[in-house]
């Protein structure tokens, strides 16, 4: 009894700890989805990565497969960790290969928090096609 | 000196009515853009039995989040895990979620699940977690966690 | 005599359209842009048109016909409600319109030109999908 009373406190007090020293969390990422063509076999795209709230915050953005579930190979983003001051945005660049005998290739881009506990965490995706000049429509 | 202002007259009203007609063009384009916030991270609590670690235990919290979103997109809450444990545990849990507010699932489940948004002003969702085992808890910390996509 | 044939020939020649010839020159195209309501989009939060009309006397000049020419896959267009509003002003005058899918009309003094500012508006309560949206208004002087 004392024993579980003593775990009780401990993981109340672990759990509390964790919560408090998380941060709360927020991001935004426009636009949610595009598509172009590119000449080479590289493709970019330019996405805004927002900070709506009054908190200064740390922001992973990371190239991934379409799913959200895996990370994509052969593509980058310039600033894959971003810290924007509150109620501010930047802008990213994103470039991904199409490797051939592709001629068309979507990939995912997901910002999340870099530092934040608790029992969610948020992220917002979006999707980015791009297509080889003179295929498709 | 009349017969000028006559001629005048006479060649106005001979003249035919002018007309000119335009369309005016208006372009614009629209993004669809996601903002989600995690006011409120969530705390886990144990039972007064020890095999549930909580956020609807006394003393839990659940987690709060804000979605906003414009345009046509969907929320994906990933199957929830135990994330990290202490050493020594030796596992067999169950991990479940249920949440309220934007969307409902009123009862626990282990799966994913997805919420179709539209156009959805400044809404909250409320996510509650929890461990079960059967065979209790070792001494330490816990993390359980469903990864919330707007995609 | 010689003046009663000449009132003939003018009678019985084409009309003359140099004094009464109206012209409408679109200045500025219009641009459209979310609002703080996310069911509208309009040009007051984007760029408004502004159209100069020249070349007339008392002209009689009309806004009609408000439309969505085009929007993006998906969006439910029947839904959607385009007006538009307008302020002119000329020497001495100017005449102002509040939002309207009908049309709007007022006749302006003489003067050089007419200037008239333009706004569109969409109006949708399901909001809007990602993409490009144009509208267009007929603007007319006679």
């Amino acid at each position: 009894m004392q024993l579980k009373a003593h775990m009780c406190a401990l993981l109340f007090v672990a759990a509390a700890g964790a919560a408090t020293a998380g941060a709360a969390g927020a991001q935004s990422l426009s636009p949610m989805h595009n598509s172009g063509v590119t000449p080479s076999d590289i493709k970019g795209f330019r996405l805004s990565v927002g900070n709506p709230y009054p908190r200064r915050m740390t922001f992973l953005v990371l190239p991934m497969e379409p799913g959200f579930k895996t990370a994509a190979a052969d593509a980058a983003v310039d600033f894959p960790q971003l810290t924007l001051a509150p109620n501010s945005s930047r802008q990213v660049i994103v470039t991904f290969r199409i490797e051939p005998p592709r001629t068309e290739r979507t990939i995912g881009v997901c910002v999340e928090p870099r530092d934040l506990r608790g029992t969610v965490l948020p992220r917002v995706c979006g999707t980015y096609t791009g297509r080889l000049i003179g295929v498709g429509g | 000196m009349r017969i000028p202002a006559v001629i005048a007259l006479v060649i106005c009203a001979a003249a035919g009515p002018a007309f000119a007609s335009t369309d005016v063009t208006f372009t614009g384009t629209v993004s669809d853009t996601c903002t989600l916030a995690v006011p409120t991270p969530g705390i886990m609590a144990l039972s007064t039995d020890g095999t549930i670690l909580g956020s609807d235990q006394t003393l839990g919290v659940p987690a709060t989040v804000t979605v906003l979103s414009l345009g046509g997109n969907t929320l994906t809450l990933s199957a929830p895990t135990l994330t990290s444990h202490p050493p020594g545990y030796a596992g067999g849990e169950t991990v479940q979620m249920k949440f309220s507010g934007l969307a409902s699932q009123p009862s626990y489940v282990s799966t994913q699940q997805t919420i179709a948004l539209g156009l959805i002003p400044l809404t909250d969702l409320i996510v509650n977690m929890q461990v079960v085992n059967a065979n209790g808890f070792v001494q330490g910390d816990y993390t359980a966690k469903t990864v919330l996509t707007c995609s | 005599m010689q003046l009663r044939g000449l009132i003939a020939v003018l009678l019985l020649a084409p009309p003359v359209p140099a004094l009464a010839a109206c012209n409408v020159l679109v200045s500025t195209s219009g641009v459209l842009a979310r609002t703080g309501d996310a069911t509208v989009l309009s040009s007051e939060s984007g760029v408004p048109s502004v159209i100069v009309i020249s070349g007339f006397l008392n002209p009689s000049i009309s806004i009609s016909d408000p439309r969505l020419e085009s929007w993006p896959p998906g969006f439910d267009w029947t839904s959607a409600t385009v007006e538009a509003s307008y302020q002119a002003a000329w020497t001495l005058g100017s005449s102002s319109g509040g939002y309207s899918s009908g049309t709007q009309s007022f006749s302006a003094g003489i003067g050089l030109a007419v200037t008239v500012t333009l706004n569109n508006r969409v109006t949708a309560a399901g909001g809007f999908r990602q993409g490009n949206y144009t509208t267009k208004t007929t603007i007319s002087c006679s």
